[in-house]
């Protein structure tokens, strides 16, 4: 037997099939038994190959997948952001951002709310309401969003070149969160007195500045700021 | 976080699982936690793209999420969840990939480099006994896809020769052809990575 043919049956003699003429070549050929060794200790090695680990934010995609799905309960927090987050593809980079996102975005819409006056939200007496609405309302509301328009403008103005594809990726659940935060603004302007229409108004000023936040931290984040 | 008895230690994991089947989220948690290393390293090894075998990790933890209550005990659930994730794969591979990379066409092809070479020097038993994994692994990435399957469904997951023709949709033998030659093209990456070092 010469090395070419023995070499087409070594695959056998590894999954055990007894070949005696490729046994009697092996006991004459040096070349032929190294290969075979490494052969077997090919596939010896790769039963004990090390695991891999996943992006650390897949759990939070596959969490949020479920939740759209009905297949978890929606936890607190959840909801929209989290349909946008598994849809972004897997960054590893920006998973340190991310957590510290969801902290500042806290932050961030937790003042207007916290500087509201407890009065603006359960006042007492319905001519109070009618002062307080006209008052209050539309200063929390613009303050807000001027606030959020200041945030959007200075993240646009810092994002790096290399921010683009991130950018490309938010922008569009940006535009719908804007075109819901126009759409239920116009609502409120009809009936300021639609509570769930406010309700919802502060929510998507939380899905924007969240949005945001993600992008300035990506940026600072990269770029070690 | 993972669901604990009141003396901080791990539920044992049928607990976990009779919890994931009555709709537990922390148990589900749980259960991606324990297994989420192997199912994300056998999606990397089949796919050989780290975003893709994220998605595919995904997709096999959504279909662990949808199918956990027909779960019956019958295989070790590490068995049940692996072979859901192989075929999620494969799946995945058989709309976008498998088309491309045609097993027939990898198989019957005498590429260059695939024999064993008889190389000056190269009778040193370099690759015995303390074969780098590391290596291996980095070597595994650069097998053609169809070479690629076949290697690890059998010798990084076990499988035999005739449940991968069923998967793959091909021969026993292409199958242990396939292998035996994706073998031998490891066995030159592993030597040529040797030699730059």
């Amino acid at each position: 037997m010469h090395c070419r043919e023995f070499e087409t049956l070594s695959g056998a003699l590894l999954e055990g099939e007894a070949h005696p003429e490729a046994y009697a070549h092996l006991a004459s050929c040096r070349h032929c038994r190294l290969v075979l060794d490494e052969l077997g200790a090919i596939e010896r090695a790769a039963r004990s190959l090390p695991l891999h680990e996943p992006s650390p934010r897949l759990w939070d995609r596959i969490e949020a997948a479920a939740v759209a799905e009905g297949l978890l309960p929606d936890p607190a927090g959840w909801g929209w952001f989290g349909m946008a987050v598994s849809w972004l593809p897997a960054r590893p980079a920006f998973a340190g951002a991310l957590a510290l996102m969801l902290l500042l975005a806290t932050g961030l819409v937790s003042y207007p709310i916290m500087d509201l006056p407890v009065a603006a939200v359960v006042p007492a007496d319905p001519i109070e309401v009618a002062q307080s609405e006209l008052v209050q309302e539309p200063s929390y509301d613009s303050r807000y969003r001027v606030h959020l328009d200041r945030v959007e403008e200075r993240v646009l103005d810092e994002s790096s070149p290399q921010e683009a594809e991130f950018r490309q990726l938010v922008a569009r659940p940006m535009e719908v969160v804007d075109d819901a935060i126009q759409q239920t603004a116009s609502q409120l302007d009809e009936h300021p007195d639609d509570s769930l229409a406010r309700e919802e108004l502060h929510r998507l000023y939380q899905q924007k500045a969240t949005v945001l936040q993600a992008m300035a931290e990506s940026s600072w984040y990269r770029d070690g700021r | 976080m993972s669901p604990k008895k009141t003396d901080g230690s791990e539920l044992p994991e049928s607990v976990t699982i009779r919890r994931a089947q009555q709709g537990d989220a922390e148990a589900f948690e749980d259960l991606y936690r324990r297994h989420k290393g192997r199912v994300y390293s056998l999606c990397l090894r089949m796919l050989g793209n780290a975003a893709e075998a994220d998605d595919m990790t995904q997709e096999a933890f959504l279909q662990l999420f949808r199918k956990i209550h027909t779960f019956r005990g019958e295989s070790a659930f590490s068995t049940w969840l692996h072979r859901l994730s192989v075929n999620v794969v494969l799946m995945h591979l058989r709309r976008k990939v498998l088309p491309q990379i045609s097993l027939d066409e990898t198989i019957e092809t005498d590429e260059p480099g695939e024999g064993v070479k008889r190389e000056p020097g190269a009778e040193d038993p370099l690759l015995v006994g303390s074969l780098d994994r590391v290596a291996l692994d980095d070597a595994i990435e650069q097998l053609p896809p169809g070479y690629r399957l076949v290697f690890v469904l059998h010798d990084v997951e076990g499988f035999e020769h005739n449940e991968i023709a069923v998967m793959l949709g091909c021969s026993i033998g292409n199958s242990k052809s396939q292998l035996h030659k994706a073998r031998l093209r490891l066995r030159g990456f592993l030597r040529q990575a040797r030699r730059k070092k």
